[in-house]
């Protein structure tokens, strides 16, 4: 199936090559059959390393319950699976594409810059919420099923957001800037900030001091921390779009 | 029959480079080189064509459609290869022409395998393990196949071995037989846009030194080989070279005709030799002009 609109340049009567200024007027905005195509090519290109991280993320959840020095061990392998499978797909969609000379090849395509905007938003939030919810479902279940305490739900999923809302700014930054140093920089940057936010989570009373209940106790404080990154996301993510968008030119 | 491509006055400054005020037409089911030193502006112009940067005034149009607003609609019809190029090594090619497929409804199977046995490439190849060579056979399978109106080629033939080049050039070549397909493509090489071009831009530090057609171009340029003393200063317009050894005289002149030759009689010299220049001789005179003044 080929889902590419119908070329809109008809022979006329002499035999030329005319415009046709109607299907102009009346194509959408966006090349949508081609934009999908461009995501179904970043899914399928980046597919065994997205099969890694979620492979590797499932293993830390199955030895995160065995014992105490496994539950940090499977913690942190889980924490480094979901920042290292963000950073890694903005790597090869976005950095190794300029890097590696292979962004002329999808320029040579039917798109604007709006659509290559367009493209990169929906393969990269697909590439990385796909595993991330599957992680999080995961991780949900492992907290719910084995013998971790169950108190542990809200600190969890807060944490995990939290690494999206990373995930969205290092995503923001690459599109604005399409340099890899300043992706690398707000990168290790975000990295950093993330020890401190699980600090203040794990010490907040209305957060951290449920870790060890046996129910699930979900706080005002909970829901303010996530209406916060849930709106930092989509902030981050439309602003973005909006921005890039706009441009006329690719460079 | 409409143009291919049409600029007007396209002016487009970087900070150490200027394209001035450009004039170009390409009329449908020609071929054009475009020819210049590195830095001349071939990839500019290339760009400007393909919609990825904006002319600071001017205007660009391409197969009826202003670039850069409407370059899906143009883009559609548009086979664009570039000598720095790359395709996703850790796919095979064959993926690729898939990739391709689903985008063009114009694609041509059966004249992708053909084109494939043509160039001797494995299709199952992932093209992380292509050579140079094998890279722009890839290029060209993926742009050709899709059956373009407008093929753009930026250095199609650069870093090619011998055998390579001969295949490339001879299956361009071949595409150029359709007269409703337009071709522009850049190069070093004079001469393969001495074998494949009908018309030549010129291109130097951005302004256009020449703009015509091949065969009217290269017929007006002559080097002739004289002997003797000049009795005055050289007085002879379109002089673009002259070497003098002792007594032996090379001119390299343009819009050259016949009543030249009396002229340099007069002024005390013999002609010994007129010859005919090749692209690549003219290419150098006219850059080598130009840096003398």
């Amino acid at each position: 199936m080929n889902p590419i609109i119908e070329t809109t340049v008809n022979k006329n009567a002499k035999g030329d090559m005319a415009v046709d200024a109607s299907a102009i007027a009346n194509r959408p905005a966006l090349n949508m059959p081609v934009i999908k195509q461009l995501v179904y090519k970043d899914w399928y290109v980046n597919r065994r390393l997205l099969a890694t991280y979620v492979g590797t993320g499932i293993l830390s959840l199955c030895i995160i319950s065995l014992g105490e020095w496994q539950f940090f061990m499977g913690s942190i392998m889980l924490i480094s699976m979901m920042v290292g499978m963000g950073n890694h797909q903005l790597s090869v969609t976005m950095i190794s594409e300029r890097k590696e000379q292979t962004l002329a090849f999808v320029m040579s395509l039917p798109v604007s810059p709006a659509d290559y905007a367009m493209a990169k938003f929906l393969s990269n939030m697909v590439l990385f919420f796909v595993p991330w919810s599957l992680l999080v479902l995961a991780a949900t279940a492992v907290i719910l099923i084995t013998p971790l305490p169950d108190g542990l739900f809200a600190f969890t999923l807060l944490i995990c957001v939290l690494i999206a809302v990373n995930h969205c700014i290092c995503w923001s930054v690459t599109m604005a800037t399409e340099t890899e140093g300043t992706f690398l920089m707000v990168m290790i940057g975000l990295n950093c900030l993330l020890n401190p936010a699980l600090y203040f989570l794990a010490r907040s009373p209305d957060i951290g001091r449920h870790n060890l209940d046996a129910n699930v106790v979900w706080t005002t404080t909970a829901t303010q921390v996530l209406v916060c990154e849930i709106l930092a996301i989509v902030l981050l993510l439309v602003g973005t779009l909006y921005f890039r968008s706009r441009k006329k030119v690719f460079f | 029959m409409q143009n291919a491509i049409e600029f007007n006055q396209v002016c487009k400054r970087y900070p150490d480079f200027y394209l001035d005020h450009l004039d170009l037409t390409l009329p449908t089911g020609q071929v054009m080189g475009l020819v210049g030193v590195n830095g001349a502006g071939k990839s500019t112009v290339l760009r400007l064509i393909m919609g990825l940067i904006q002319a600071d005034s001017g205007s660009v149009d391409v197969l009826g459609y202003r670039l850069p607003e409407q370059q899906v609609f143009a883009k559609e019809n548009i086979g664009y290869a570039a000598e720095d190029m790359r395709l996703y090594g850790t796919e095979n090619l064959r993926w690729h022409m898939h990739f391709i497929q689903s985008i063009f409804p114009s694609w041509d199977p059966i004249y992708a395998e053909h084109l494939l046995k043509k160039f001797d490439m494995n299709a199952e190849q992932k093209t992380k393990g292509y050579s140079h060579g094998q890279r722009v056979k890839a290029s060209l399978i993926l742009l050709l196949a899709r059956r373009p109106r407008l093929v753009i080629l930026d250095e199609p033939t650069t870093g090619l071995d011998p055998v390579s080049r001969y295949e490339v050039l001879g299956e361009l070549a071949e595409i150029l037989r359709n007269e409703e397909r337009s071709v522009i493509f850049s190069s070093h090489s004079t001469q393969d846009v001495e074998q494949l071009s009908d018309s030549i831009t010129f291109l130097h530090k951005g302004k256009t030194l020449a703009y015509q057609d091949k065969e009217t171009y290269i017929e007006g340029w002559r080097r002739v080989l004289c002997s003797g003393t000049f009795n005055q200063p050289l007085d002879l317009p379109g002089v673009a070279e002259l070497k003098s050894n002792g007594s032996l005289h090379e001119i390299k002149i343009r819009n050259f005709d016949d009543a030249m030759i009396a002229r340099l009689t007069e002024q005390g010299l013999q002609v010994s030799q007129v010859e005919r220049m090749t692209l690549e001789q003219i290419f150098i005179a006219s850059v080598r002009e130009i840096a003398r003044k």
